[in-house]
Order: structure tokens, then sequence, then C-alpha cells
């Protein structure tokens, strides 16, 4: 016999558990941690060319397909980033947030081993005080961050205007590099998710 | 028995090294010393519990602060065991104080360095995934657990100076200040206030009066109304022209006595005497006016018909004290009848009677007065009819100001005259004019009567009226006779200064 029963509702993932909500004043994510979630991706991209085609598999993996339902949406997530080109003018929710942050520290721990190399090879070339060119993949890396980020961001933005200089975006592109490598830590989802809110909280 | 954790990395190791509080379990809850060994540095660094807790606060404050790219200040005043700065590029250095031995004597000149290693990036990492192993270890040291808090926002120094932060406001406000001062002189424009409004003394405001009067018993203000509706009515009426054709004065007096008996059918008043009324009755039948005639009159005027019958003009501009009125009497009976009297009637009996009743029972109304006011009206009707009559002549002498009738009595009908009448006016308005531009439009309705004399006129939009007085118009007009019939014309002076006539129901 037919029976007509609500439809069940589908638990969470227990890893969006793990990440606390952090005492904010509004509801959704704050300007700053949009801005650091999108630059780690974007990193995270310039490192490893399928790194968008990773994402949605780990999003899969981990279980957010209800969070990051597509190619579009996750673009759609991502370009809440006030200093985008097609900024979308729609609240990040935190829920979505701690998606990308799951999914950041996944495809790290993936390229671990590639993040120390760049690491150590930046170190060396400190050491002898060679400029970046000299080290292949790290140059090459360097080069399509610096690419990848002048195609998306808005050059109109004063943040953005900061990092006219090739320079300046090298320094970015490093500091990333290092903050990807603490992610690939045991504790990096909550090391991540908790910086981002550094400065945000009473 | 010394329990040892290690955890071991590419590029350092974590030793710890303690006891468990119970004999035989495996927890290292104790920790005796912990010791850091990292590749490439000879010395390791190690120290006891003390040292081991300000190392992994250190890490994990300096790590969070390498994340956000905002400095975790440190929650003590006093120079922590472990420190970590940043160093040029990749590099950062780790402070690590002495430890003081808490019996030691200090002894002066020997005092060890801190020592000071420098960590590259991926060695910091390796210590700091150590650290977090041995957190996620639950059997070493299970009450040191990992606390991750986002910094205080007062941590947090805004990247502008609050000088320059404030500009922006300050600047606006500023502007707004100074413009409310500018604008503070800027006068206030006064709008013209238009002659029709000064001159009404029209039915509309006298019947407003007694329906806005409550109904209460005597009051003070009470006999000062209905002597100020009365004195105003009183004088209103002077200005009317009677009806004096005894037929329609007839004809009118059995128009109101059933339109009364009509509305006294469906709602019968609960009356205990008669009230008395003057009513006043356009040549169409319309009640354009009453009045009570004694103060319960006054009081129980919501209980007749009257105030549901009058008529009340919609425009208080269109109004005309020329419009001919018949003054009628009015007593409804405690009957629930209701008798009308013409003026040409002789005053009856019983109203006396009744009137007189009242005046002995409302002893605090002015008797004096009401006698006053009412000893006209008891007088025979035709010297009434007389007084208004001539009291009507003299006062349609004056040149009604700015108002027409809403009709004309008697209206020239050959289109020739019409023709004429119409050069004349022009021929009038052109020689008579002193200004000859107003630099608007005006637009008149002129009323002439047969033999070319101007009887009456109207201004048409609001130029006209502001510059009325400097037209030759209300010079030029003269009182109506009334056997001669009138037509109107509209009259407009454009803005060049040109007068046109024409006819104002067209030429055909």
């Amino acid at each position: 016999m037919p029976v007509q029963s609500p439809p069940v509702e589908l638990s969470k993932p227990l890893l969006l558990e793990k990440l606390a909500d952090p005492d904010l004043v509004q509801d959704e994510c704050p300007r700053r941690a949009k801005v650091q979630i999108d630059l780690i991706l974007l990193a995270l991209e310039a490192l490893d060319l399928s790194a968008s085609e990773a994402m949605l598999i780990a999003a899969k993996d981990l279980g957010l397909q209800d969070l990051v339902k597509g190619r579009v949406n996750l673009w759609m997530i991502r370009s809440t980033n006030p200093l985008r080109k097609f900024n979308q003018r729609r609240p990040l929710s935190l829920e979505e947030t701690k998606a990308l942050v799951l999914i950041a520290c996944h495809l790290s721990r993936k390229l671990t081993v590639l993040i120390r190399q760049l690491l150590l090879g930046y170190q060396q070339l400190q050491d002898k005080s060679l400029s970046l060119e000299h080290h292949f993949r790290l140059a090459d890396y360097l080069s399509r961050f610096r690419s990848h980020f002048r195609a998306r961001m808005n050059p109109k933005r004063t943040t953005v205007i900061n990092y006219a200089d090739d320079e300046k975006l090298n320094e970015l592109a490093l500091s990333l590099l290092g903050q990807l490598l603490f992610c690939t830590g045991t504790h990096g989802e909550q090391r991540l998710w908790t910086s981002l809110f550094d400065g945000e909280v009473s | 028995m010394t329990i040892q954790r290690q955890y071991v990395l590419p590029n350092c190791s974590l030793i710890l090294e303690g006891l468990s509080n119970n004999g035989t379990s495996d927890v290292l809850s104790l920790l005796a010393s912990a010791e850091c060994k990292f590749v490439g540095i000879e010395r390791p660094i190690s120290g006891g519990l003390a040292f081991f807790q300000s190392l992994v606060e250190t890490i994990s404050q300096y790590t969070q602060a390498l994340l956000s790219g905002l400095p975790h200040p440190p929650a003590k005043a006093e120079i922590p065991i472990v420190q970590l700065k940043p160093g040029e590029g990749p590099y950062h250095h780790l402070i690590v104080q002495p430890e003081v031995l808490p019996n030691a004597e200090p002894q002066p000149g020997a005092e060890a360095a801190a020592d000071n290693i420098k960590l590259s990036t991926v060695q910091l990492f390796d210590l700091a995934e150590a650290i977090d192993q041995f957190f996620a270890d639950t059997q070493t040291l299970p009450d040191l657990k990992l606390q991750l808090a986002p910094l205080s926002r007062r941590y947090v120094r805004p990247s502008e100076p609050l000088a320059q932060r404030a500009t922006p406001p300050l600047l606006g406000l500023g502007a707004l200040a100074i413009a409310a001062a500018g604008l503070f002189w800027l006068p206030i424009p006064e709008v013209p206030e238009t002659r029709l409004e000064t001159e009404q003394s029209g039915l509309s405001t006298e019947t407003s009066e007694p329906p806005s009067t409550p109904p209460e018993t005597s009051t003070p203000a009470d006999p000062t109304t209905p002597e100020s509706s009365l004195s105003d009515s009183s004088s209103a009426d002077s200005a009317r022209p009677a009806i004096t054709d005894p037929e329609q004065i007839a004809a009118l007096q059995s128009q109101l006595q059933s339109e009364l008996d009509k509305a006294l059918l469906i709602e019968p008043p609960e009356l205990e005497e008669a009230l008395p009324y003057q009513v006043s009755v356009a040549e169409n039948g319309d009640i354009i006016g009453y009045k009570p005639e004694n103060d319960l009159a006054l009081a129980n005027i919501d209980q007749t018909p009257l105030p549901n019958l009058t008529y009340l003009p919609l425009e208080p501009d269109t109004d005309q004290p020329n419009e001919p009125v018949a003054q009628f009497q009015v007593v409804f009976n405690p009957d629930g009848s209701a008798a009308v009297l013409s003026p040409t009637d002789e005053a009856p009996i019983p109203t006396l009677e009744t009137r007189s009743e009242a005046e002995v029972d409302e002893a605090e109304v002015d008797e004096a007065e009401v006698n006053e006011i009412e000893a006209p009206e008891t007088q025979p009707a035709e010297p009434e009819a007389a007084d208004i009559g001539s009291a009507a002549e003299p006062s349609t002498r004056q040149p009604p100001i700015g108002q027409l009738s809403r009709r004309i009595e008697n209206r020239i009908e050959s289109a020739d005259q019409i023709a004429t009448l119409n050069t004349q006016l022009r021929r009038d308005i052109i020689e008579n004019r002193d200004r000859r531009e107003f630099g608007e439009t005006l637009e008149y309705r002129v009323r002439v009567a047969e033999d070319g004399t101007i009887v009456g006129y109207e201004a048409h939009n609001d130029a006209a009226e502001t510059y009325l007085d400097e037209t030759p118009l209300p010079e030029l007009t003269q009182s109506a006779d009334p056997n001669l019939p009138q037509t109107d014309f509209l009259m407009v002076i454009t803005e060049g200064g040109i007068v046109q006539v024409s006819p104002w129901s067209g030429w055909n």
C-alpha cells in the first residue's frame, strides 16, 4: 500500500561539523575571508592545471554536493570575492565557506610534495641570492598565478591596483604557498578556518 | 617506567618523555622532558613542561598569524620562554629563553644567551605538524588540547589611520553645515491670496454653521452662534433678490411642503414642541439654507430632515448672492408633520404661540435679542418681502465683484445682436484700457446686456484674477437692468496684448 512519508533529511557531513561557527555579527562570510579563500583556491589552480576539475571531484568525494552543486555553482560561490571582475552580489554562507575550506585542504594534501619542493627551492634561491627565474617549476607557478590573478580580478579595485607589480604578485603567491603548506597539516582545516575570521570577532 | 612519544617528520622530530598517572596505563599524563631535533641543526631544544607549553602556544599562534597575515599578540606580558619572529624571506627565528632553575643562584656574567634558531618555513611547518600530531594523540597529555580561536577585533589595527578615515564624513558634515547656513537666508515664497476667497459671504458658510454647532443644551456659546448665524443670514438675505412672483412662490411652497412630508414619512422626528425654521429656497426648489428661529429649534436641528435636504453648492466660487431666493417659514410639529408658510401668508397664530412659549422656557436665552430678531419676522410678510426686495435692489446696483449668476434669466437669441455686442465689447475694452500687455494670457467671462453695457464678469484663470484690477472691466461694469436680456462672452487678452472676444457658447 502506498505510503506518503516525508522526505528524509540528509545529514550534513561530519567534516563540516568539525569546523565551529565563529561568533560573527552577521550570518554570512566576512569580506576578508571571501578574498582569502578565493586566493587559496587560485594558488591551487596555479600549482596544478587540473585543479578546477579536482575541486569538483573532491566535492563529490567529501559529500559536499549539496553545497557545491556543480561547476557553475563553484564559480559562483568563488566569485563572491569582492575583488573579482564578475563579482556576484550574493552572500557567501558559512556552510559554503566550510565546504571550500575542506576542498582546499583536501587538494593541498594531494599536492604536499610539490608544495614542499617549491618552498625548498625558494629557500635555496634565497640562500644563493638568485632571482626566482632560476627555479623552473617555481617560476612556472608564479607566472601562472600572475596571469590567473590578472585575468580574474577587477583592475579598478584599490587592492588589485596595489598588486599591479609583478614583484608584489610574486610575494603574494609565495605567501599563499606557505599558507597552503600549513593547510596540509593534521589540523589544517581547523587552522585555515579559524584564520579566516581573524579580526572579525569581537 | 618512562613513556616516550616520538613524532618524526622529515625536518623535525619531537620527543616527549614522561610518566603516567596510574602506574600501568599507557597514557602519558606527566611530562618530564620535551625535545625538538631539527635536521641540519646540531643542538636540539629541550625543556620541561613550561617550555613545552610555551612552545606549543607560540607555534600555534604564529601559524595562525601566517595563515591570516594578522599578527597575534602574546597573551602574557612577560617574555615567553619560546618566541617566534619572522625573518627575511622564508625564514623565521625561533628564540628560546634559557630555562631558569628555581634554586639556582643568579651568577653575574654567566647568563646564557637565548637560543636563536633560524628555521625555514618547511622546518617550521614540520614542527607545527609534529605538535598537531601530538594534539591529535589522545594518549599523550590528554589535557592539552588544540585551542584555536579567531583573533579578536581589538588586536586588529585598521589599515588607514583614524585621521584619514574621519576626513570624508567630517567634510560631508562641514559641507552640509555651510549649505544649510547659506540656504537659511533664502526667502520663503509668498502665495498671492486670491480676492475671490475674501468675498465669501455665501450660503455655504451659513449652512455649515448650524449643523456644526453641537446639539448640546444651552451653553454661553449657543446663544451667540444662533445670533451670529441669524445675523449672517439676515445680512446675506438682504443681499439676495427675492422671488416676487406669487405664482412662483406658491409653486415653491407646495414643492417644499411635499419634500418635507416625504422626508418626515421616512423618518418621523420625535419632538416635544414645535420647531420653527426659516428656510431659503432657490428658484428650482432646492433648499439652499435654513436657520432655526429659537434655541430649541437649533438644539433639535438634527431631528429635522432639513440638514439632509439642504443643497450645498460644490464650488463656493460659483455661489452667487444674486440668485433669487424665496423665504418660507417651516414649523415642525410634535405630531410629525411640517407646515410651510410663505411670506405672503399672514403670520399664523399657532406659530406665534409656540414661539412665545419657547421664549419663556429658555431662560438663559437673551430674550431681548431673540425678540429683536424675531420682530421683523413676525411682521406681515409683505413688508418683509418689500424689505428684502428693497434691500436687494441697492445691492444689485453695486457691481458684482467677480461672480456671475449661474444662468441668465433672459438670454439674447439673435445672432446679429450677439455679433454686434461682440464688436462693441471689444471696442469698449480696447478704448478704455490703461495697460496693454500683462505678460500672460488673461481669460474672462463677461456678461453683456442688450444695450451693450457690461453687467458682470468673472476671471477664468489665475493670471486673470491677478490682473483683474488693471483691466477696464471693473470700471465699465454697471448694474443690470432686469428687463434687458443678457449674454455671455469669452474675452481673452493674449500675451502680446491682443483682445479677442467671442460668444461664450460659440457662434452657432
